[in-house]
């Protein structure tokens, strides 16, 4: 197990300092295996052996092709799938149920059509017993830095698909859990808007003490946003290599041309054609 | 559409947006024109017995002067249509709600449900009027039986359509069941209950007329059996006539309201 032992950058937070202070999410020879039945069941190995730990305020990444069972994993994280073998704890309790305590965000906004901007992203709030004015307050306070102000009102249908991304990162982050799951969430956006996407997390995270782990098969993606990536390969999904970004957080995307990230770049696209490579 | 967009020499005068609405119909007012303009030419070209088939214009002036028996008869058919349908609403979004919420109540009323419909209306129609008697309660009845189908069928389907990455990501919100089905399946499933309230009002119309045919004391039903066998053949296609108008009116009411529900349900996001 690697503990962080790298950049200074997530000691920025109140985190604790003893050495064995217990990470909040923490995966453990995680396996999962999809068995079909029927007259001859076959089965197959999706995830194998998956250790990963997630201290607070941490942002760790894991890339790989797609098909490696990186969403798969964040189910089981999210405890909306339950049938692994390994061991997974949040804040150090792994027999307690996960469900409805790990927010997960989706590449898909999953915006629901008939609710404003404001009313989609307080539901988080109304699932958890807030009355619709106290949770419209509270979603209120958080519009501004979100870029959402003007638009509390319009219908998801009437604004942009990042301006949706970012509604459901706010209905996510809402309730204030400590760990935030990302799948590919800006992956159905252009180019430009994910960009800017990118520079505005980092913002939005640089002195928040949650931790977040992000799937994406979008390499500069990872490192902009990341300590840490994790490099998957598929087929069974297995963490073939792990990298430390350390330029201090926030980041603009303007580093992505500096040589240093040119070259950390390089190395994790050779990583990740080595491990698919292997797997093809 | 921007007035640019229009083909040239289309419409070069730009109209009020009601005229422009009212143009939509000309497809519809000319063909009803032409088929009426060609039976009236047709009846009195081969001058077919006013009681076998009148022409337009004597119907037209047999609603005129029958006005205030139609308008009598149209309400009492009214009447029926409305609290037969209202009941079929209210007892058809309970019956798909529990159907799709859970699986043994699917299981144990889903084919009664569909049984329903097996029943025929012609044969039940008669013993409805000897347990409840000739006035308003058996066509209530038979409304309510025939309009709550298309309902429920419709309702159910779009309380299961509801997207499995929706539900999931309510569940890692911490969703219970029944706030997934309040929250989400319900005002998902708005659309397919306004489609399906739209076939019922519709069958409501015919459920009255069937219901007012087997026995009556009233009713544009009723009118129609009754003038039948007297050859007023007019006054029948008169009450058909109303029949139609009021039949396309609640379809129009309905319509407006599903219109108006749904006005922000328009182009789902991702």
């Amino acid at each position: 197990m690697m503990r962080p032992q790298y950049s200074g950058t997530t000691d920025a937070g109140p985190q604790r300092d003893a050495p064995e202070a217990v990470p909040v999410l923490g995966v453990k020879a995680v396996s999962k295996r999809f068995v079909s039945g029927g007259m001859s069941p076959s089965s197959l190995d999706v995830l194998s052996g998956i250790d990963l730990d997630l201290a607070r305020g941490e942002f760790v990444s894991i890339v790989g092709p797609s098909g490696c069972g990186k969403s798969t994993l964040l189910n089981l994280i999210s405890g909306l799938d339950t049938d692994y073998d390994g061991e997974i704890n949040l804040n150090g309790d792994g027999a307690a149920p996960r469900i409805g305590r790990v927010p997960y965000m989706h590449q898909r906004d999953l915006l629901l059509p008939w609710r404003t901007v404001l009313d989609n992203a307080t539901i988080s709030l109304e699932i958890r017993g807030a009355g619709k004015r106290r949770a419209r307050e509270e979603a209120l306070v958080h519009l501004d830095e979100f870029g959402l102000a003007e638009f509390a009102s319009s219908y998801p249908s009437e604004i942009s698909g990042g301006m949706r991304q970012r509604v459901a990162l706010l209905r996510a982050t809402l309730p204030g859990a400590e760990l935030l799951l990302l799948d590919e969430p800006f992956g159905a956006l252009d180019a430009i808007t994910r960009s800017s996407m990118h520079t505005w997390l980092s913002q939005l995270l640089a002195d928040s003490e949650r931790a977040v782990l992000l799937v994406t098969h979008d390499v500069e993606e990872a490192l902009l946003l990341s300590d840490r990536v994790h490099v998957m390969s598929s087929r069974p999904g297995r963490i073939v290599s792990t990298l430390d970004v350390e330029f201090p957080r926030p980041r603009d995307a303007g580093i992505v041309t500096s040589p240093q990230f040119v070259e950390l770049k390089a190395r994790l696209l050779r990583v990740l054609s080595d491990s698919s490579g292997v797997a093809a | 559409m921007s007035p640019a967009a229009r083909p040239a020499g289309y419409l070069t005068v730009p109209l009020p947006a009601v005229a422009r609405r009212m143009l939509g119909w000309l497809p519809a007012v000319v063909l009803g024109g032409a088929g009426i303009g060609g039976w009236e030419i047709w009846v009195r070209a081969f001058d077919v017995q006013r009681w076998l088939l009148p022409p337009p214009s004597v119907i037209a002036r047999e609603i005129w002067d029958s006005r205030s028996l139609l308008t009598e008869h149209a309400w009492i058919t009214l009447q029926e249509i409305l609290i037969g349908f209202g009941l079929a609403a209210a007892i058809g979004v309970l019956l798909a709600m529990s159907i799709a919420y859970s699986r043994t109540l699917e299981r144990s009323i889903y084919p009664f449900v569909i049984g329903s419909q097996m029943i025929p209306i012609i044969t039940i129609a008669p013993l409805l009027l000897v347990w409840v008697g000739p006035q308003m309660t058996s066509k209530i009845i038979v409304v309510a039986l025939i309009s709550f189908f298309p309902i429920v069928v419709n309702l159910v389907d779009g309380l299961k359509s509801t997207d499995t990455d929706m539900v999931n990501m309510f569940r890692t919100l911490g969703a219970s069941r029944w706030q997934i089905f309040t929250k989400l399946q319900m005002p998902n499933s708005l659309p397919y209950l306004l489609s399906g309230l739209k076939i019922a009002i519709v069958v409501s119309v015919i459920g009255a007329v069937i219901g007012e045919w087997v026995g009556a004391t009233g009713g544009l039903g009723w009118l129609m059996r009754l003038s039948a066998p007297q050859f007023l053949t007019a006054r029948v296609f008169a009450a058909i006539v109303v029949l139609a108008v009021m039949g396309i009116m609640l379809f129009a009411i309905v319509g407006a309201v599903e219109r108006w529900l749904l006005r922000n349900y328009s182009r789902a996001s991702t």
